[in-house]
C-alpha cells in the first residue's frame, strides 16, 4: 500500500481565518454566566420550595419532639391488647397522644381493637406498634373515646388527663 | 502562554480542517467558534497525553460530527466557488475542486494528513480508528483524489 502523497495539498491549508477565537471566548463567557445563572435559579428555588413547602412529618415525630410534652404510662387492656398511653403533647392547636399497642397473648396474629377519639381512630398494626392520634384539645381535660373489639358493638371509654399528670396548660386555652 | 494564544495559534488550521471538509465558509466559522467555546470549558481537563494541536482536533472532530448528524453537510456541500476564488491560481482551484468532489470521510483524511500535516497516527487517534484503518482509508482517499483530480 502506498503512504506517496498524490499532490502537493498543504497549500490548502493557508486559509484566510476570521477571529474565531475573541468570539469563542465571548460565547464561552456568556454560556458559562447563562449556567451559573440557571444553577443559581434552581438552587434558590428550592430552597424557597423547602421553605414553603417543608416535608411533612410525621404525627409520632411532632409528639415526640413538642416542646411540651408529658410521660404518661397509662394502660387499658382492651380486647386481645394492651392499649398504653405514653406521651401526651401539645401540639399548639391540638393534642398529640401516642399508644403503644402490645399483645396481650404471646405470639401469632391478633385482631386488635379499634380505639377512636372524636372522630379520628387507628388501628393496631402489629406487635409494639406506636399508635398516634392527633385530636381537638378538650375544654375540660376528659376525651371521650370509643373501643370497638372485634365481635361487638362499641364501648365507649372515658379518658381523664387532669388524672394522668398531664398539665392543664395543655388543653387550657 | 495564555489559553488564548494557545488557541490563536491553531485558529487557522481549524478553521482550514472544517472549510476544507464541508466547503462552507459560515459553517466553518460557526463550527470554529463552537470548537473554541468547547476547549475552553474542556481545557481544565486536559492533561498533556496528547498535543494541544491533537486534542483541539479531536474536539474539532466531535463538533462536525454532531454537525453532520444534524443535516449541516446536506446543506452546505458543495463546490467551490470559484468566482470568488479571486486571483488564486488555477491549480488551487482544481485542487479544491477535486477536493470538494470527494466524500466526507475521504476529505477528511486526506485533509488532516495532507492539507494539515497530522501523522497518519495522530490523524487516527484524532477520528477514533486504528492507525490501519486510518490508513487504509487514507490510501483509499488519495487514490480517489488522483482520480478526481486528474478529471478537473
Amino acid at each position: 500500500m502506498s503512504e506517496e502523497r498524490p499532490l502537493d495539498l498543504r497549500s490548502l491549508a493557508n486559509v484566510d481565518s476570521p477571529d474565531a477565537v475573541r468570539s469563542a471566548l465571548r460565547e464561552f463567557r456568556r454560556r458559562a454566566l447563562t449556567r451559573y445563572i440557571w444553577v443559581g435559579i434552581g438552587v434558590a428555588a428550592l430552597i424557597v420550595a423547602a421553605f414553603l413547602y417543608p416535608p411533612e412529618r410525621s404525627l409520632v415525630a411532632r409528639i415526640e419532639t413538642a416542646d411540651e410534652r408529658a410521660l404518661v404510662g397509662y394502660s387499658v387492656e382492651v380486647g386481645a391488647a394492651t392499649w398504653t398511653l405514653l406521651r401526651v403533647a401539645d401540639l399548639g392547636d391540638s393534642l398529640g397522644l401516642e399508644w403503644l399497642v402490645w399483645p396481650a397473648g404471646a405470639g401469632g396474629r391478633l385482631s386488635f381493637p379499634t380505639v377512636a377519639f372524636a372522630g379520628v381512630s387507628s388501628d393496631g398494626g402489629g406487635e409494639g406498634t406506636l399508635v398516634p392520634f392527633e385530636v381537638e384539645p378538650p375544654a375540660d381535660g376528659t376525651l371521650e373515646g370509643t373501643i370497638r373489639t372485634p365481635g361487638s358493638g362499641p364501648e365507649p371509654f372515658v379518658l381523664d388527663l387532669r388524672h394522668l399528670g398531664v398539665p392543664a396548660r395543655y388543653w387550657e386555652p | 502562554m495564555e489559553l488564548e494564544d494557545v488557541f490563536r495559534a491553531h485558529q487557522q488550521a481549524v478553521f482550514a480542517y472544517f472549510l476544507r471538509v464541508i466547503g462552507n465558509r459560515q459553517d466553518a466559522e460557526e463550527l470554529t467558534q463552537e470548537t473554541f467555546v468547547r476547549a475552553c470549558s474542556a481545557a481544565i481537563r486536559f492533561r498533556g497525553d496528547s498535543s494541544v494541536k491533537t486534542w483541539l482536533f479531536g474536539i474539532a472532530r466531535r463538533v462536525l460530527l454532531e454537525a453532520s448528524r444534524a443535516g449541516l453537510f446536506d446543506r452546505t456541500e458543495q463546490l467551490p466557488d470559484v468566482a470568488a476564488a479571486g486571483d488564486r491560481a488555477d491549480v488551487r482551484i482544481d485542487l479544491e475542486r477535486a477536493l470538494a468532489s470527494l466524500g466526507v470521510s475521504d476529505r477528511e483524511a486526506l485533509v488532516i494528513v495532507d492539507v494539515l500535516g497530522f501523522e497518519p497516527r495522530e490523524a487516527a487517534a484524532i477520528v477514533g480508528v486504528s492507525a490501519e484503518t486510518f490508513r487504509v482509508r487514507l490510501h483509499r482517499a488519495r487514490r480517489r483524489f488522483r482520480e478526481a483530480y486528474g478529471g478537473v
